[in-house]
């Protein structure tokens, strides 16, 4: 234990953490919000391409079959989305968005690293390797 | 159906799940996916990848404004979400060996008792209670947004209990959602609720907070296996992000007593949506 002697004082009074982390929560904020907008502008292009050509045809996805494989994987997501296909850009809309709690998980690592507040860095950092793991799509069974 | 019609039903439905999923800290994919099963009868596998980035979108969305206002409390957040991560790839390892369809069920039962429980709120702890030692470890006591009786904001502090306890049920958690797909959301909410007593906007915007990081962590295989199909992702992912922000919008206004009714009707629409699941044998 970092204090031997818990102190008594019986009031929940804030702690001292609370303005020093205020700061970072505000960056923290930010942070989500410049990549939930990121992500939801590219969406919505890629939904607008796609129905201005689209909006027409006929679409049955009551039976799962495997659509084209480059709408699996980030990178091939990611050129042909360069070429403009609608469906590729709306994927890669997705896959942003997907980034976001990765992006958040690893500026509380990063944050928690600057105060040197070690407890918490190595949390992040449990999390972040966990879910690193997970992206790539390791399988575990 | 045609691709317009599919696209506007799935955005106008995303923008409700996304709404009651950041209010409750359960993000919406129970609701999601027996409207896209049910009626607009796309495939299981479709429906649970589009949840998932409902989920994420949701968790995301809401999130940057819950923590900016002060509700949040994201070192519980960090804290909890090492166990649920850990207790998620434990419940990959074990879903070969054991029998989804008893756990569901099981599971499921819980999740009508915890319904019940949830409207009958425990007696708030006298503000003099004596400060828990490993939440004072861990740094964990904090202040949320309230108002006073007279109407003007005010911060109320709050202490955090049981941090032990709460561990273990998020690593429970975690392995249940491996398991069974649903509810992870519901334990997170519950465990900080009942257990860690947070008041209940912190503790389903907390909830809303570490979901995000959950769906993540298995976005990647559901990608891989084509499960995240953009015709049906693209404008869940829109909408779920808009119903986000109309429900951080809502959450400072709306009564807790409210958001505890919402809450206990998605937690039985995810029991129901379990069993449902068990006796099409979708497990």
């Amino acid at each position: 234990m970092s204090d031997p002697r818990p102190s008594p004082d019986p009031r929940p009074t804030p702690p001292a953490a609370t303005s020093d982390d205020h700061a970072m929560e505000v960056r923290l904020s930010k942070l989500l919000t410049i990549g939930t907008t990121l992500s939801a502008a590219v969406v919505l292009v890629g939904i607008a391409m796609y129905l201005w050509r689209h909006s027409g045809d006929r679409l049955d996805f009551s039976s799962f079959r495997l659509h084209a494989d480059e709408l699996n994987a980030p990178t091939t997501i990611f050129s042909k989305a360069l070429s403009f296909d609608a469906l590729a850009i709306m994927q890669l809309g997705v896959l942003l968005l997907v980034l976001t709690p990765v992006a958040r998980v690893a500026f509380t690592l990063i944050a928690f690293l600057v105060r040197r507040d070690w407890m918490y860095v190595v949390i992040a950092a449990i999390v972040l390797v966990v879910l690193s793991l997970g992206l790539v799509g390791i399988r575990m069974h | 159906m045609t691709a317009g019609l599919l696209v506007t039903l799935l955005f106008a439905s995303a923008i409700v799940a996304g709404f009651a999923g950041a209010l409750t800290g359960l993000g919406g994919g129970v609701v999601l996916i027996p409207i896209m099963v049910l009626l607009f009868g796309i495939d299981l596998r479709y429906a649970v990848g589009a949840s998932l980035i409902a989920v994420i979108a949701t968790s995301s969305g809401a999130a940057a404004a819950f923590i900016k206002e002060g509700y949040t409390n994201v070192r519980v957040g960090v804290l909890l979400e090492v166990a649920t991560v850990l207790g998620a790839i434990a419940g990959a390892i074990i879903a070969a060996y054991v029998s989804k369809d008893l756990i569901a069920v099981v599971f499921s039962c819980a999740l009508f008792w915890s319904a019940y429980t949830t409207l009958r709120p425990l007696k708030p702890l006298p503000p003099d209670t004596h400060p828990d030692r490993v939440s004072q470890y861990f740094r964990l006591d904090s202040e949320y947004p309230t108002k006073s009786p007279d109407g003007t904001p005010t911060m109320t502090a709050y202490r955090v209990h049981a941090v032990p306890g709460a561990l273990a049920i998020m690593l429970g958690a975690g392995v249940l959602s491996a398991l069974v797909g649903i509810g992870s959301g519901i334990v997170k909410v519950f465990a900080m609720d009942r257990l860690m007593r947070l008041p209940f906007k912190v503790s389903t915007t907390t909830s809303n907070f570490m979901i995000g990081v959950t769906a993540a962590a298995s976005a990647g295989i559901y990608l891989q296996r084509g499960q995240i199909e953009p015709a049906i992702a693209a404008p869940i992912a829109a909408g779920a992000l808009g119903g986000s922000l109309i429900g951080a919008r809502v959450l400072p206004r709306i009564k807790t007593l409210w958001l505890r009714r919402l809450f206990a009707v998605l937690v039985i629409c995810a029991g129901i949506e379990l069993l449902r699941r068990v006796m099409q044998g979708g497990m």
